[in-house]
C-alpha cells in the first residue's frame, strides 16, 4: 500500500529481508524513524518472519519416518552391484580421525565422487538417520551475503589450529579455568544467557573463550581441543538474518556446521568428520538456546 | 520408479528429508498429509531424475516438485467439489478470525497457531514465505525455485505477511486506533 512518503508494503518488507541496496536501506531507515505506520510495518515484517522461522524449526528434528526413507532406497543405486555391502556398514563406526582420512582419500567408494555424501550414505543405510540426517556439503562458489562470515569463521580456525600447532597453546580471553566469568562476560555482551555445552562426551575439552565480531557485532567464540591436536571451535553470533536450519559447509579443509535462530547465528567448526561435527551441532544446538 | 539412481543423489535426497518435510507441513498443514507429498515428491524425482541438471540445487528443484503436486492436488479437488479455480493473487477472502482467541499480544501467539494460520493462506503464497522466511532463499532463489517472476514472489509474500499478521491477531501499527490501514492488499 503507498504511504504518504511512498514506501508501500513491499519496499518495507525487501528492507526488512535484506533485499534492498545500502542507499534505499538509509531512506527507510530515515522514513520510518519519523512515522510510527511505517516502523509498525516494518515490525510486522519482521515479526512475522521470526514467527515462520520458529513455527517451522522443530520439525527439522523430527525423526524422518521410515517409509520416506524406504522410497528413496528402493531406487535402484546406479553402481550397487560394484559396491561390496560391508563397506557401506562400517564407517559410521569409525573414530572421528579415521573417517577423516576416509573422506579423503575414499578409496573404499568407488562411487564416491563426492565422498562426503558416501559417507552420509553409509550412516543412513545403516540405519543411523536419527535426529535429522546430516545436509550434503555445499561447496559455494559464490557466497550469499549472509553467509560471509563463514569465510571469517574458517580463517579464524585456521589461525588458532596453526598456533595450537606451533606453539602448542590456544589463546584465549577467559581460560577454561574461568568458564563461569566467560558464561557471564558474555551474557551480558550478547543479550542473553550464554552457558558453555559441554563436548567432552565427543572427546573436546572446553579451551576458553574469546570474543570476537561478526559482521560488526559482538559474538563469542569457544575453543575446545581434543586428541591430536585436533580443534573445535563454537561461534555464537547477533544475528538479525533469516532463521535457517542447520547446514554443513565447507571451506577449504574446514568444516562448518551452520544454523541461525531467534536472533542468533550458531557455527561449529572443525577439521574433524563433517558427519561428527554435524553430530555434535545436533546434540548441542537445544542446550544452546537462548532460556 | 526403478530407474538406476546415483548414490549420492540417493544421500542428498535422504539428508534432504527433514527439510522436504517441513516445506511440504508448511503447504499441507497436517503432517501425514505432507508426508504423503514428500513420498510422491520423492518418487516423482526419483523418475525424473535425468531432468535434474546436476550442479544445480537439489532441494529448490525438490521444493517445485513438492509444491507443483500439492497445487495439481488441489486443483483436482476443487474440480471434484465443484469449486472455480482460485487465483493465487486474488486478495485473501478475510477469513474468520478463529484461531482460538489467540489475538491479544505477541507472547501468546504460539507457534501452533502460526502452523494453522498458515492454513488460511491462498495456496500460492504457501510456498513462498516457506522459502523466504523459513528456508531463508532470497526473492531471487525463490523466483528460480517456484519459476515465477521476482515481483510476483515480492508481492505474494507481502499479502502472506500481512494475511498471517491479522490472523494472528497482531496489532497492525503501534498508532493505536489505526486498524483500518492494515486491509487494502492489492496496490
Amino acid at each position: 500500500m503507498p504511504t504518504t512518503t511512498g514506501m508501500d508494503d513491499v519496499m518495507l518488507m525487501a528492507y526488512v529481508d535484506g533485499e534492498v541496496d545500502a542507499a534505499t536501506a538509509r531512506e527507510i531507515e530515515a522514513a520510518i524513524s519519523s512515522d510510527a505506520a511505517l516502523a509498525a510495518r516494518v515490525a510486522m515484517f519482521r515479526h512475522t518472519a521470526s514467527l515462520m522461522r520458529g513455527a517451522f524449526t522443530e520439525i527439522l528434528h523430527e525423526p524422518v519416518p521410515e517409509r520416506l526413507l524406504a522410497k528413496i532406497r528402493a531406487a535402484q543405486p546406479v553402481e550397487a552391484a560394484a559396491r561390496p555391502a560391508d563397506n557401506v556398514i562400517a564407517l559410521p563406526r569409525r573414530k572421528a580421525a579415521v573417517a577423516n582420512s576416509a573422506w579423503r582419500t575414499a578409496a573404499w567408494a568407488a562411487a564416491a565422487a563426492i565422498s562426503a555424501v558416501a559417507i552420509f550414505a553409509a550412516g543412513t543405510q545403516s540405519g543411523l538417520v536419527q535426529f535429522g540426517a546430516p545436509p550434503p556439503i555445499v561447496q559455494a562458489n559464490v557466497t550469499p551475503d549472509g553467509e560471509r562470515w563463514l569465510e571469517n569463521l574458517a580463517g579464524y580456525y585456521r589461525e588458532y589450529r596453526a598456533t595450537l600447532t606451533r606453539e602448542k597453546r590456544i589463546l584465549v580471553d577467559f581460560g577454561a579455568e574461568h568458564i563461569g566469568e566467560l558464561e557471564s562476560w558474555f551474557s551480558a555482551r550478547l543479550n542473553r544467557q550464554i552457558a558453555v555445552p559441554d563436548l567432552t562426551q565427543f572427546g573436546f575439552r572446553a579451551e576458553g573463550g574469546r570474543f570476537v565480531v561478526v559482521a560488526g557485532k559482538p559474538a563469542a567464540q569457544f575453543l575446545y581441543s581434543g586428541d591430536n591436536e585436533e580443534l573445535v571451535q563454537l561461534v555464537i553470533a547477533i544475528s538479525d538474518l533469516p532463521e535457517r536450519g542447520g547446514r554443513l559447509d565447507q571451506r577449504g579443509d574446514v568444516n562448518i556446521v551452520h544454523w541461525r535462530e531467534n536472533g542468533y547465528a550458531y557455527a561449529f567448526v572443525g577439521r574433524i568428520d563433517g558427519k561428527q561435527l554435524w553430530k555434535i551441532a545436533d546434540m548441542t544446538w537445544a542446550k544452546l538456546k537462548p532460556a | 520408479m526403478t530407474a538406476p539412481v546415483d548414490p549420492a543423489i540417493q544421500a542428498e535426497l535422504v539428508a534432504l528429508l527433514p527439510r522436504l518435510r517441513r516445506f511440504a507441513r508448511g503447504l499441507a498443514g497436517a503432517p501425514d498429509q505432507a508426508d504423503d507429498l514428500v513420498q510422491a515428491a520423492c518418487e516423482r524425482a526419483l523418475a525424473r531424475i535425468h531432468q535434474w541438471t546436476p550442479g544445480t540445487r537439489l532441494d529448490s528443484w525438490m521444493f517445485r516438485i513438492i509444491q507443483t503436486i500439492w497445487l495439481d492436488q488441489k486443483r483436482a479437488q476443487r474440480v471434484r467439489t465443484g469449486e472455480g479455480r482460485v487465483d493465487a493473487d486474488s486478495p485473501l477472502v478475510e477469513p474468520e478470525l478463529t484461531v482460538d482467541g489467540v489475538r491479544e499480544m505477541d507472547a501468546q501467539i504460539t507457534y501452533d497457531a502460526v502452523r494453522r494460520a498458515m492454513g488460511q493462506l491462498p495456496e500460492e503464497q504457501r510456498a513462498v514465505i516457506m522459502l523466504v522466511c523459513v528456508e531463508g532463499q532470497s526473492y531471487k532463489e525463490a523466483a528460480d525455485t517456484l519459476s515465477i517472476p521476482i515481483g510476483t514472489i515480492m508481492s505474494r509474500l507481502s499479502r502472506a505477511r500481512s494475511a498471517l499478521a491479522r490472523l494472528l491477531g497482531e496489532p497492525p501499527t503501534e498508532a493505536k486506533g489505526n486498524v483500518v490501514r492494515l486491509k487494502p492488499e492489492g496496490n
